[in-house]
């Protein structure tokens, strides 16, 4: 992997070059944070640009910013995005998107989209994801894998919109699956394509946000959160949400969705918590 | 003893009649009109359900029982590989996996809503399977789970009269699906009026779609392998309905 200058640099918005299709071939994002190498020295980060450029936009001692740019025209069909993002123990990390995503028409070709997240004892990572909008035509599958250390807090926003505007959007299979030291906290597949909503899955909604956050458990016993009888079950919930679901999850952790017809009217709040790591 | 057939087994459980406590529950139907559904939607919805949630709690069942059937062929067979490092229960059966096939289920099932009623069911469905199969290994590790632990879900006790009865895997995987379509049928008759035959139809509608996905469920071995398939829409209205004073099913 190559190491980046870890200068603090400003990215440019993306340039999208319809015109020169993205190499199929898979090449991977990745993001590693590193523990600093001194005292008073900023923690260490590696990137390496696949489909995806990452960019280093500020750093301390604890924790760093990293957006991820599109490198061009993306995603078209046979592309696969991949990113991999690793935060050390004791640092955080704040991954913003610099502009959302289109997955375009593949003309019969899927694309992919896979975040792999590694985050160790104590770490952070908070990922405000902008939208990721499925054309009509388009056929994706999007997968964010997580594996959390004991006490490592994990915040990540997708939001996934059928349809450009005016279509009413392609195929998509997302499939969450986070998990620490412990066992699964979330799993979770949705299916849905822009042509044949199903009643109960989203409905007639063309845009599914969903907020998740979840902790790795601090060590204890191995089916310490399991088992356990559910109280009141709709306790808990968040004022100010709207018509958003709050669900808490039986390991910890809340997921918030909201199911509804346009990003603008979603009550989720647009960045991770205030606790995250950059600013 | 004689021991009954497995379909006589498997019509016993998918009998609306059976004391289970099943008879207070929707399979999400009213919380999905008190939600806004139309009562047109819901051929469509239960196609959903049979293709969504459903697996997942078939898949949970399968993998119970082929923990309990590795288990009685004697510890240490193949079915240890999946199980958890850090098994502390005394219960033998614990080592071989019921707390990973348990924890495997509930991350699969994020509403609390939906996990309560799961529970609750489960608890009927124990207490039924342990006055008729009460010397079933499987039926007795599960007695001894709900003590320590609390209520299983009732995709779990299912597995575990599968095991205790020779269900077969893709059967069970029918039964699932079968039994929440039809509890949401015969809910449906209790809270829209229209010709009792009509819902019939839709049940056997959403059992054939399905049918493509049983025998992929049928295979699950781990608890990795257990669909994750998944309900948004349903999951909102069912917290939504746990909030509210004025019904008429449970969930």
């Amino acid at each position: 992997m190559a190491e980046r200058t870890t200068t603090p640099t400003r990215t440019d918005r993306p340039m999208l070059h319809a015109g020169l299709p993205a190499p199929s071939a898979t090449r991977v994002t990745r993001v590693a944070v590193e523990r600093p190498t001194g005292f008073g020295a900023p923690v260490r980060v590696r990137t390496s640009d696949g489909l995806l450029a990452a960019r280093l936009v500020a750093r301390d001692g604890a924790r760093a910013e990293v957006a991820l740019v599109a490198g061009g025209a993306m995603l078209l069909g046979g592309d696969h995005v991949v990113v991999s993002v690793q935060v050390d123990s004791g640092c955080a990390l704040t991954l913003t998107d610099v502009g959302g995503t289109v997955a375009y028409d593949g003309d019969g070709q899927a694309c992919r989209w896979d975040a792999d997240i590694r985050l160790g004892p104590g770490a952070g990572l908070a990922w405000a994801g902008l939208p990721f909008v499925v054309a009509g035509g388009a056929d994706v599958r999007r997968t964010t894998t997580a594996r959390l250390g004991a006490g490592a807090g994990l915040t990540l926003r997708e939001t996934v919109v059928l349809g450009r505007s005016g279509e009413r959007g392609g195929r998509v299979l997302l499939r969450t699956d986070i998990a620490d030291g412990v066992g699964p906290i979330l799993v979770e597949e949705l299916a849905a394509a822009g042509d044949r909503p199903v009643p109960g899955v989203l409905g007639d909604h063309p845009v599914i946000d969903t907020l998740t956050r979840v902790h790795g458990s601090l060590g204890g016993s191995p089916d310490g959160g399991h088992d356990r009888p559910g109280t009141a079950s709709g306790a808990g919930e968040t004022p100010g949400l709207g018509d958003a679901t709050t669900l808490h999850l039986e390991r910890g952790g809340v997921l918030t969705r909201w199911l509804g017809a346009a990003t603008h009217l979603s009550p989720l709040e647009l960045t991770p918590d205030r606790g995250s790591a950059g600013s | 003893m004689t021991s009954p057939h497995a379909l006589s087994v498997a019509m016993l459980l998918a009998d609306a009649r059976l004391p289970s406590g099943g008879h207070a529950h929707s399979a999400s139907l009213e919380p999905a009109l008190l939600g806004g559904m139309p009562t047109g939607a819901v051929p469509a919805w239960l196609v959903g359900r049979a293709t969504t949630v459903s697996l997942v709690e078939a898949g949970t069942a399968v993998v119970t029982a082929r923990l309990f059937a590795a288990a009685s062929e004697g510890p240490l067979t193949g079915a240890s590989a999946g199980a958890s490092d850090g098994a502390q229960v005394a219960d033998p059966f614990d080592s071989f996996g019921l707390a990973d096939v348990v924890g495997a289920w509930a991350a699969r099932t994020p509403a609390p809503a939906l996990r309560d009623a799961a529970r609750l069911l489960g608890r009927g469905y124990l207490r039924l399977a342990r006055t008729l199969w009460p010397d079933a290994p499987a039926v007795r590790a599960l007695v001894a789970h709900d003590a320590v632990h609390g209520p299983l879900p009732r995709a779990i006790v299912l597995g575990a009269v599968a095991a205790a009865t020779g269900l077969p895997a893709a059967d069970t995987v029918r039964l699932t699906v079968y039994d929440d379509a039809q509890t949401a049928a015969s809910a449906l008759l209790k809270l829209e009026p229209l010709d009792p035959v009509t819902p019939a139809r839709w049940v056997l509608e959403a059992c054939a779609a399905a049918e493509q996905h049983v025998l992929r469920v049928a295979a699950c071995t781990t608890p990795e392998e257990i669909p994750a398939s998944g309900s948004p829409q349903t999951e909102g209205w069912a917290q939504a309905h746990a909030l509210l004073s004025q019904r008429l099913f449970r969930a």
